[in-house]
């Protein structure tokens, strides 16, 4: 198979609907880069908000499932690099999650999440006797940033960093996905039945939970081109026949 | 992107700032190489971007030589070495404490050779046989984004800090003292970096640096 930044022409098995879906989630990613970038020459932040906004609600949601329903029930093994595929899978999910709510914590702090960036670094950076000196001066190191520099770069500096944290997260994506590709797919294909992939991937592509199940496969489909979009019209009718035999021999 | 305000002493004339300057020739240069990293494996080789990066770091050192003798300027130092240094309040009527903000530039300057140097990392051990794959070419270029974001904040602070001591600026920015200080200090007198600053600065900035040597 190709990985999800060549075109995909087929799914040799139904967990492949992964390089669909890694490929809508990079060209979103991408997209919300350039509006990072742009944001940092000012404007209204509501479209970036939303993007990053339905970014890590799609990247957790997937991460979640993918814990539960794909690497929950295999056996992981040890590779040759030291590697262990299924372990260091949820450890890059961990960090996908720390930096989304990094990102979060972002927006939500507005100015002066730039300036308790830099005073937090500055303080672990200290030794012991000044870490304690500083510690009390927080504040103090604040005002003496925002007095500097003044009001208006205080907002140019938070957008900057904004975008340095948009950046990170889509480059731990982007690595996150190539080794789940490379070193997760061939274990899920190894160890799963066709049947099994198939109700892993409803799973990821539809929300039992929701209102609105199809939240996930609609996002997917709208950021794809049609001759993907194909396939996984393709992948959504062998999950309805999957699920009309269970129900029709009266599986649960 | 707008580094400091218009200086201006009192016969008009606009104050030349070295740092100002060499602020913009390394922003440039850090967008430059940064936008070259496309360009790896078509018309540029990744080494011509860790010259690019090499030169950079060069020229970021001779900036935070500039920036610590723009900062201490920014205080009085008594006769006595057991006092703190005071900030003079200029118009601003700002004061700031000295071990505070030298801490702030200290690390500013540390966090980024920091990244440089993880940056160079990724060069050296990332990059096998001169091709730069997608994901690496990642890594470099959130390295860049974090190198940028790391200059233009600390330069921000400088910069305020020396501009609200107005009369101590202008002082070291009468007869270019600032923009000759860095050429005296250099073995070639400054042929090199002024020439690195005038590759990445855009005419306006070319006119002042000309203007200096001339006036040299």
């Amino acid at each position: 198979m190709p990985s999800f930044s060549d075109e995909i022409r087929v799914l040799e098995s139904p967990i492949d609907v992964m390089y669909l879906m890694h490929k809508a989630f990079m060209i979103h990613s991408e997209r919300t880069e350039v509006l990072a970038e742009k944001a940092q020459s000012g404007g209204d932040l509501t479209n970036l908000e939303n993007a990053i906004n339905v970014w890590i609600a799609q990247l957790l949601y997937h991460a979640k499932i993918e814990d539960s329903h794909m690497t929950g029930p295999l056996k992981d093994s040890l590779l040759q690099d030291g590697r262990m595929p299924l372990r260091d899978n949820l450890i890059e999910h961990d960090e996908l999650r720390h930096q989304g709510s990094a990102l979060i914590d972002h927006l939500q702090q507005g100015d002066k999440s730039a300036l308790r960036k830099q005073v937090a670094a500055l303080i672990l950076s200290m030794e012991d006797k000044d870490h304690a000196e500083l510690m009390g001066k927080v504040e103090e190191v604040e005002t003496v940033i925002k007095q500097a520099i003044g009001e208006k770069k205080v907002l140019v500096r938070t957008r900057r960093h904004l975008y340095e944290s948009v950046v990170s997260f889509k480059v731990t994506e982007f690595d996150h996905f190539e080794n789940e590709e490379a070193f997760v797919l061939p274990l899920v294909k190894d160890q799963m039945s066709d049947s099994e992939e198939l109700e892993c991937v409803r799973k990821l592509l539809f929300d039992d939970e929701s209102v609105e199940p199809r939240w996930i496969i609609d996002f997917i489909a709208g950021e794809l081109e049609d001759n993907e979009r194909e396939l996984l019209n393709e992948l959504e009718k062998q999950i309805h026949n999957q699920s009309k035999q269970e129900v029709d021999i009266g599986l649960p | 992107m707008n580094y400091s305000p218009s200086h201006i002493n009192d016969r008009n004339m606009p104050l030349i700032c070295v740092l100002n300057l060499l602020a913009k020739s390394l922003d440039s240069s850090l967008t430059v190489s940064n936008e070259s990293l496309n360009d790896v494996g078509r018309t540029k080789s990744i080494n011509s971007f860790e010259v690019e990066m090499r030169n950079w770091a060069t020229a970021f050192f001779l900036y935070a030589d500039s920036a610590s003798v723009h900062f201490e300027r920014c205080f009085i130092k008594h006769d006595d070495q057991s006092d703190t240094p005071e900030f003079i309040t200029g118009q601003s009527l700002l004061s700031f404490d000295y071990a505070v903000a030298k801490n702030l530039l200290d690390h500013g300057f540390s966090s980024i050779m920091d990244l440089t140097q993880e940056l160079f990392d990724v060069l050296q051990h990332e990059v096998q046989k001169s091709v730069l794959i997608p994901r690496v070419k990642n890594h470099l270029t959130l390295g860049t984004t974090k190198i940028r974001r790391g200059l233009l904040d600390h330069n921000e602070l400088i910069v305020g800090l020396t501009t609200h001591n107005q009369r101590n600026f202008a002082d070291y920015h009468q007869n270019h003292a600032c923009i000759t200080g860095l050429m005296d200090g250099e073995a070639d007198g400054g042929k090199w970096i002024v020439d690195w600053m005038k590759y990445h600065l855009k005419a306006e900035a070319l006119e002042t640096i000309n203007a200096v040597q001339l006036s040299r």
